[in-house]
């Protein structure tokens, strides 16, 4: 038998009760989500009940009073679904090429502007909402779902610029150099032969502005007003505001708002980690 | 000859045109989506404002008007608590969970697997969470505590104005932690292990190894991730918006809250501005270390 030493016994431990740290929020949070809410009010907290439904069944019921709380909850998710597709979209699209410009082209001013980018990302937040909220106004875009489309892009634009430029460079030269000796033109080879290279490096930054824009409160909050506008992230706070809704609804909401994150987050766990090390590394 | 020169020069400004255009659109954006609002805050801090409408230029009266006041002295002392202390905790926790989960154990590599949960769900989200199991009534902490007798009576995390700001430390630092533990278990895992070996020929002890080795060898990662994660807790927002609004009688304001709700909820836009130039002035600063610590790490 393996003897049994005492600083591994402690080891463990600590990694128990790190692991439960760590997780046991989420777990308590769709732990509560199940019990029912006559259960939820209860003193002491119970931890033994039939696991019920009823939360998630109420957010997708159209009658029911938490759809006139906020928008149907279908409609929430829709449109987060919109935004976070669409930002992820038009920041992959722009960010691929200007990563391909400050990757390859050794042009004036290149290093001043990828620093000037890297700096603006970190200027983003409550500093910025007043004039957001009038440029907003101004471009007659209030309450209107493109804002906050347009909006995420220009956020998302720096730091996935930066990912796609630091991967872009990996790929070798040499790949380039023999596609315009076969006499392709300049775009058609960093479309159809540098591209499909950096496909994980746009992955990474695609899931890291999908994730950005379905999370983000600030502006969401102010810049739409019809409920039928918001975003699901914002229906969970005016949900947990109101007193009326009880603990199981607003859990099932916060459930379904971070199951496509969980579900991101497990199929590309190594391009988070890699656009987190990158991203942070240097910017 | 010549027009092979002549060639060549008008291939690199070719060259360059085609890189301006490939950068040109996201650089529109970021110019009017962040840079010109940020110079617009400058401007608007030097405003009058009635609901909204701007009335002209009044000098500093509007920061005259923030520093007369007794809440922004707490929202200043509150956004170096909640800066300060969430980052150091946030830097010494992730060291600790970093030495941990750089190990080669199944544990280890399991906790390494699902660490950047709390990282990556909504703000939002991990303060509605915690609100919830802080609830004095309801919550599960306070029951926990009461069932193993360490409280005898149920406490009011976040009812408490002389406590509320470290509670909401609390909360930060279980959603940072994870950048940092994970950034610090990579440089921990780079430290070459022939180190270690001649360091155990030599005779040793662990704690000399962290000492010696391990802390030297990342050291330069830890200044890196302290200016990171010093710029990433500045510009929180939605999650003590979210968890206290600022109260219990507006005890728990930090900057951007403070901000927020002078906007939105008290339409002080000038008073509002004139915080978020503060804030800008905060961020330049820290910006400007970081820069400067950067070149100093990666050259």
């Amino acid at each position: 038998m393996k003897n049994i030493k005492p600083i591994n016994i402690i080891n463990n431990i600590l990694g128990i009760i790190l692991f439960i740290y760590i997780l046991f929020p989420v777990l308590w949070l769709i732990f509560s989500s199940f019990k029912p809410s006559e259960l939820l009010y209860a003193t002491p907290v119970s931890y033994f009940f039939e696991p019920t439904v009823s939360g998630y069944f109420d957010l997708f019921d159209d009658g029911s009073h938490i759809s006139q709380v906020t928008a149907p909850w279908r409609v929430l998710i829709g449109n987060s679904l919109i935004i976070s597709l669409s930002t992820a979209v038009i920041v992959v699209f722009f960010a691929s090429f200007a990563g391909y410009a400050f990757a390859r082209i050794d042009f004036p001013g290149r290093d001043y502007i990828l620093g000037g980018l890297l700096i603006s990302r970190m200027f983003q937040g409550a500093a910025l909402l007043i004039p957001t909220y009038q440029l907003i106004a101004f471009l007659d875009l209030y309450d209107s779902i493109i804002a906050l489309i347009l909006l995420y892009s220009a956020f998302g634009i720096p730091f996935a610029t930066w990912i796609c430029a630091s991967g872009l460079k990996e790929i070798p030269k040499e790949l380039e150099e023999s596609a315009y000796v076969d006499g392709a033109s300049k775009i058609k080879t960093i479309i159809f032969v540098i591209f499909p290279l950096a496909i994980p490096t746009f992955v990474t930054a695609g899931l890291w502005i999908f994730v950005g824009a379905w999370s983000e409160f600030a502006f969401a909050s102010v810049l739409i007003d019809s409920s039928e506008n918001k975003t699901a992230t914002i229906g969970l706070v005016n949900l947990n505001d109101q007193f009326s809704a009880s603990f199981d609804k607003v859990g099932a909401a916060a459930v379904l708002i971070s199951l496509p994150i969980l579900v991101l987050f497990t199929l590309g766990q190594k391009y988070f980690q890699k656009g987190l090390l990158e991203g942070s590394v240097k910017g | 000859m010549v027009n092979l020169l002549k060639k060549k020069i008008s291939r690199k400004y070719y060259n360059y045109a085609f890189a301006y255009t490939l950068i040109f659109p996201g650089l529109i954006a970021v110019i009017i989506f962040i840079a010109k609002p940020a110079y617009d805050t400058f401007v608007l801090s030097f405003s009058k404002f009635f609901f909204g409408r701007n009335l002209g230029f009044i000098g500093f009266k509007n920061f005259e008007t923030i520093f007369s006041e007794q809440l922004f002295i707490t929202v200043l002392k509150n956004s170096i608590i909640w800066l300060f202390v969430g980052s150091l905790l946030s830097i010494l926790l992730g060291l600790f969970i970093a030495l941990y989960i750089a190990q080669e154990n199944k544990l280890s590599l399991l906790t390494r697997s699902i660490i950047l949960i709390p990282w990556i769900l909504p703000d939002v989200l991990t303060a509605i969470t915690w609100k919830w199991m802080l609830n004095s009534k309801f919550g599960v902490i306070n029951d926990i505590l009461l069932r193993l007798s360490i409280f005898e009576n149920p406490y009011t995390f976040l009812g408490d104005p002389d406590t509320v700001i470290y509670t909401l430390v609390f909360i930060v630092v279980w959603r940072k932690v994870p950048l940092v533990a994970l950034f610090l278990c990579a440089a921990i895992r780079s430290v070459p292990i022939e180190y270690y070996e001649a360091a155990k020929i030599d005779g040793a002890n662990s704690f000399q190894k962290f000492i010696h080795i391990t802390l030297r060898h990342i050291a330069f990662s830890i200044t890196a991730i302290t200016c990171i994660v010093l710029i990433w807790i500045s510009s929180e927002f939605g999650l003590p918006w979210v968890a206290t609004k600022g109260g219990p009688m507006d005890s728990s304001h930090i900057i951007s809250t403070y901000i927020y709700q002078n906007a939105f909820e008290h339409l002080r836009w000038g008073v509002s501005s004139a915080a978020s130039v503060v804030n800008i002035i905060i961020l330049c600063i820290l910006i400007i270390s970081y820069l400067f610590v950067n070149k100093k790490t990666f050259k």
